[in-house]
């Protein structure tokens, strides 16, 4: 459990760590078009101030090779070798410095690219027509996602192979990154504004934030996550603590009664037991913690969450005292509930096992449940989140506990009429059936809403995919090539007429109802226009009036709420040194992800003079999109040409990079937390030796024993499993439904099956190990052993 | 192996050892014993003698060292577990001297259990309640062990041990934890099965009465009968 919180741990760091990492700089300029000689001069200056600088230039292009049949769009970025990154590595297979391997004539790519050009190093592939030779593979590249988020393969050159590949020249939209590195002794705040001035349009941000506040709540949503899987982890470890040394007590009990019989007064026994308790769960959660780095650094080995953010596990003395902390917590609250059970019991009813529930017992509950809060709450920084997160698992497992109390219930009666052996044995008092099927479906809900939310979340962003209906999508073109590009496109006979057009603009927020803009608004917005008002409905207001003397705008109901906008009032952007007043005349609802592609939707008119990009939808006729592609490619080799299922691919592939590394990690987590189920069932099941070896007395032959008791186990797995699953389902369908404001059901058949299938296999291990050994030995050797 | 012997048990030269890790303890020391059918053998001895292993070993619930087990002419000794529990389940009625019922289900339940793993059907309910009310826990049949006291837990077990109408009743001290007249209430529930259905009852007790009533008496010391 410790090894799995280490690595969560680790993950969540890196996550929440330095910035600097992140943008690769001190400081970063994020430009749509280039500086201009005037602002040249004033990085000029600043460079004699001690505070370097350096570009990065990112666009879309495409790239071929001999090996494969259809040419692939690729990421390209740009980098001067001998100062990127100013701060993290890149790291290349096989391992090369960046500035051997990135040459006039060379090119770095990313592995997903490799194979898609069926290409390895030392082969040549074609970008935008230009010939290259491919040194390395990028294993990493510490901000790859500081510009935009990156769903295509990566292509990396040096400043002189950019400008031998004529990319710059054909007019694609492209952005410039200016990445700097602060001297000592210089004020970070006072350069910002400074360069805020120098580039009024431009997005700054700087290693003390998290730039826009956006991707800082996603970020922050991530780290909770994973700080609350770190949780999850801890705790679960320490119910396993629990139960084997509430198993261990149960089983002295008879040792308890006899010490009051000779005269123990109740503070020495409890004395005994707590010191033999607390130095067994020390020495234990020592080991644990200590055997939790090099477990981690296995894991981290093997794990492909390595390429996306590389990682690495310290001993981190707050971490590791947590582990041992909560342990011993678990431990010894574990051993006090079974001994102050028998505290006032009588001795003699303490040997029979008889002892009636002390009407306290509900105080210590209490207290264990304020001490998870209090953890969960340390352990998230928000007191809140782990109130919150708590009591939704504490909802999630009395909803369990009630369908598991019934269930059994049910299949009891069913199993005494139609004399199922086994199946009877649930719901019978002292065997714990409800509790057993808790533990299990509560693990396997987590298994299951992992493992669904983020394949749901891939399935989202593929419906929401713009300009429905096309096969092709053309994208990140200027207004120069806009025109020969859509007379080619209207030539063309396999292209259905008419093509779609999508502008869009990149706006930098400045004033909000004629007051500058606040910190906690976000900075970049994503505007698109329409030449016509559509007829979509709004929530507030209406569409823009044609002819309107002011540009008018329809904003993102949720966006309006953020700023507290208003219809009727005016907001303030800035774009290609030109401001825009916006004048909000009607409220939209919009989908998380409807926002972020455009949450602002003007006429097309007030677009005029500013930087706009385009992108357009392609519907091609007779299957001949590969065709029309081919058309495209030959014309504009570096306009970015894509398929629609090949774009899903794109986004699922980089999508499915950051999910594998959740879901590993989370897999991680819930692996160890199913051992522990095991091990609890499996502590719990230790007590039915004697039901074995009484049984075989009986004239019970081994096989009746194993089916009787596998039934009960495999039963009771299937239903912890599928009620697991099903409430797992729930679960994700109501996070995404909440992210994605808007209903996002997260339903698999196979995954419900996976997970009753799940819940059978837990079952049956756990109720095979129990009885393995014992199942085949003599009945005096069982009761011997007992 | 088949003999052909009038003696339902035959003890042939039977040893049990058992190694502790750190020595060897010889309980059994080469015992040969013939109980023939319907009889009433008693066995005694100091604590330790080895009197519960021997039972135990006659029960098939253990395994000798060496020597032979014959119930009815066959060697239990080479049976395999499964047709060792066949034989428990047809021909055997044991009670423990600490009751050993499953704590999980009640006192009916408990009885029941035995006919519902020889597969059983119809009638075993009935059969398991009338038992009960025989052996007097008459209006506790639905009581879980826990709620019953001593001598009416051993009750419980004596019905359990009858249920299937067993040719041999093996019973470890079935007194050794009862008052006096509980004992004596269990033991005549025990000869009554002895007398009226002919089983044969071998029985291990330390009480000199109980004893008495038997038709015979066997005394181990350290591991050998030394009379019978």
């Amino acid at each position: 459990m410790s090894a799995a919180r280490s690595v969560g741990d680790a993950f969540s760091r890196r996550l929440n760590g330095d910035m600097r990492q992140w943008i690769a700089a001190d400081l970063a300029v994020t430009l749509r078009q280039p500086p201009s000689e005037e602002q040249r001069g004033e990085l000029d200056d600043l460079s004699r101030q001690d505070i370097e600088e350096t570009d990065s230039l990112e666009t879309y292009t495409m790239a071929s090779s001999d090996q494969a049949a259809d040419p692939v769009l690729v990421s390209i970025k740009s980098v001067d070798p001998r100062r990127y990154p100013w701060y993290g590595r890149v790291e290349l297979e096989p391992m090369l410095p960046l500035g051997e391997a990135l040459q006039p004539d060379t090119a770095v790519v990313s592995r997903t690219l490799a194979e898609r050009l069926s290409v390895v190093p030392g082969n040549r592939i074609l970008i935008d027509g230009v010939d290259f030779r491919v040194a390395a593979l990028i294993s990493s590249e510490p901000d790859r996602f500081a510009a935009a988020p990156n769903a295509y393969p990566r292509v990396m050159l040096s400043g002189d192979a950019f400008d031998r590949s004529q990319i710059a020249r054909q007019g694609n939209s492209i952005s410039w990154r200016l990445l700097f590195r602060i001297g000592a002794g210089h004020d970070t705040a006072g350069l910002r504004a400074h360069l805020q001035q120098v580039f009024p349009d431009a997005q700054v941000v700087d290693y003390r934030d998290r730039g826009d506040p956006r991707a800082a709540a996603a970020l922050n949503a991530a780290v909770t996550y994973l700080d609350m899987a770190a949780w999850n982890a801890l705790v679960l470890g320490s119910l396993g603590v629990a139960m084997v040394i509430f198993l261990h007590i149960e089983q002295r009990l008879d040792t308890v009664a006899v010490m009051k019989v000779l005269g123990g007064r109740w503070s020495q026994i409890l004395a005994v037991y707590l010191l033999e308790i607390g130095g067994l769960s020390l020495a234990g959660c020592a080991i644990g913690a200590a055997l939790a780095i090099p477990l981690g650094r296995i894991f981290l080995l093997l794990s492909r969450s390595q390429s996306l953010v590389p990682m690495a596990i310290e001993w981190r003395w707050p971490q590791a005292g947590q582990a041992v902390g909560l342990g011993m917590l678990a431990s010894l609250m574990a051993a006090a509930m079974p001994l102050a059970r028998v505290r006032a019991a009588p001795p003699l009813l303490v040997l029979r096992r008889h002892v009636q529930r002390p009407a306290g017992r509900w105080r210590i509950g209490l207290l264990s449940l304020l001490g998870m809060v209090a953890l969960a709450g340390w352990m998230v920084h928000s007191w809140k989140a782990g109130a919150a997160y708590l009591f939704g698992k504490a909802a999630s497992a009395m909803i369990l506990l009630g369908a598991g109390w019934g269930l059994v219930r049910v299949v009891r009666r069913a199993a005494r009429h139609w004399k199922i052996q086994g199946l009877m044995n649930l719901g019978r008092p002292g065997l714990h059936g409800a509790t057993r099927f808790l533990a299990l479906a509560f693990g396997i809900m987590g298994v299951t809403a992992s493992w669904l939310a983020p394949a749901a979340v891939i399935r989202a962003i593929e419906q929401s995919l713009p300009l429905p209906g096309a096969d092709l999508f053309v994208f990140g073109f200027g207004p120069d090539q806009k025109g020969p590009l859509m007379d080619l496109l209207r030539r063309n006979p396999d292209v259905r007429q008419p093509v779609e057009l999508l502008p869009l603009v990149v706006l930098r927020l400045a004033k909000v109802v004629g007051v500058p803009a606040p910190a906690s608004a976000p900075e970049r917005w994503a505007a698109t226009c329409s030449s016509a008002a559509p007829s979509a409905p709004l929530s507030a207001g209406r569409w823009w009036q044609p002819g309107a003397a002011a540009p008018e705008a329809v904003m993102s109901e949720s966006l309006a709420a953020m700023l507290g906008v208003k219809v009727g009032q005016t907001v303030e952007f800035l774009s290609g040194g030109r401001t825009l007043p916006a004048r909000i005349v009607g409220l939209r609802r919009m989908d998380a992800i409807e926002e972020q592609r455009g949450g602002l939707v003007f006429p097309c008119t007030a677009f005029a003079g500013l930087n706009v990009s385009y992108g357009a939808g392609v519907s091609a006729r007779n299957a001949g999109a590969d065709a029309v592609r081919r058309a495209i490619s030959a014309t504009f080799p570096s306009i970015a040409v894509i398929g629609r299922r090949e774009l899903a691919a794109a986004i699922e592939s980089v999508a499915s990079d950051a999910i594998w590394s959740l879901r590993e990690i989370t897999l991680l987590i819930l692996t160890a937390g199913t051992g522990i189920l095991i091990l609890m069932v499996l502590a719990e099941e230790k007590t039915r030796t004697r039901e074995i070896a009484i049984l075989k007395a009986l004239g019970a032959r081994p096989s009746q024993v194993r089916n009787g008791m596998l039934a009960e186990f495999a039963f009771l797995g299937a239903l912890a499993g599928s009620s697991g699953g099903v409430m797992g389902s729930l679960f994700a369908s109501l996070l995404l439904s909440v992210i994605f404001r808007k209903l996002a059901p997260a339903w698999d058949a196979r995954v419900l099956l996976g997970a009753t299938a799940l819940g059978v296999a837990t079952g049956v291990a756990a109720g095979w190990a129990s009885m393995m050994r014992t199942v085949r030995q003599k009945p005096f050797d069982i009761l011997r052993n007992e | 192996m088949e003999c052909h012997n009038t003696s339902l048990i035959q003890i042939r030269d039977l040893t049990k050892s058992i190694d502790t890790g750190s020595h060897r303890v010889d309980i059994l020391k080469g015992i040969d014993l013939e109980i023939p059918t319907g009889q009433f053998a008693a066995i005694m001895g100091p604590s330790g003698s080895g009197k519960s292993t021997l039972l135990g070993l006659m029960a098939g619930l253990d395994s000798p060292t060496s020597g032979q087990v014959l119930l009815d002419g066959q060697d239990i000794t080479r049976l395999s577990e499964d047709e060792m529990a066949l034989l428990r389940g047809r021909k055997i009625g044991f009670v423990f001297q600490s009751y050993y019922l499953i704590p999980t289900l009640t006192a009916e339940e408990n009885v029941l259990l035995p006919m519902e793993l020889a597969g059983q059907d119809g009638g075993g309910r009935e059969r398991a309640r009338e038992l009960l009310d025989r052996v007097g826990v008459e209006g506790r049949h639905d009581h879980y062990p826990v709620e019953l006291s001593g001598g009416e837990q051993q009750r419980v077990a004596l019905a359990r041990a009858f249920a299937l109408r067993p040719p041999i009743l093996l019973a470890d001290e079935p007194t050794g934890n009862l008052d006096t007249a509980t004992g004596r209430a269990v033991l005549e529930l025990l000869l009554a099965q002895n007398r009226e259905h002919g089983a044969t009852l071998v029985l291990v007790t330390h009480e000199e009465s109980l004893a008495n009533s038997a038709d015979r008496r066997i005394v181990l010391r350290d591991g050998v009968v030394v009379s019978q």
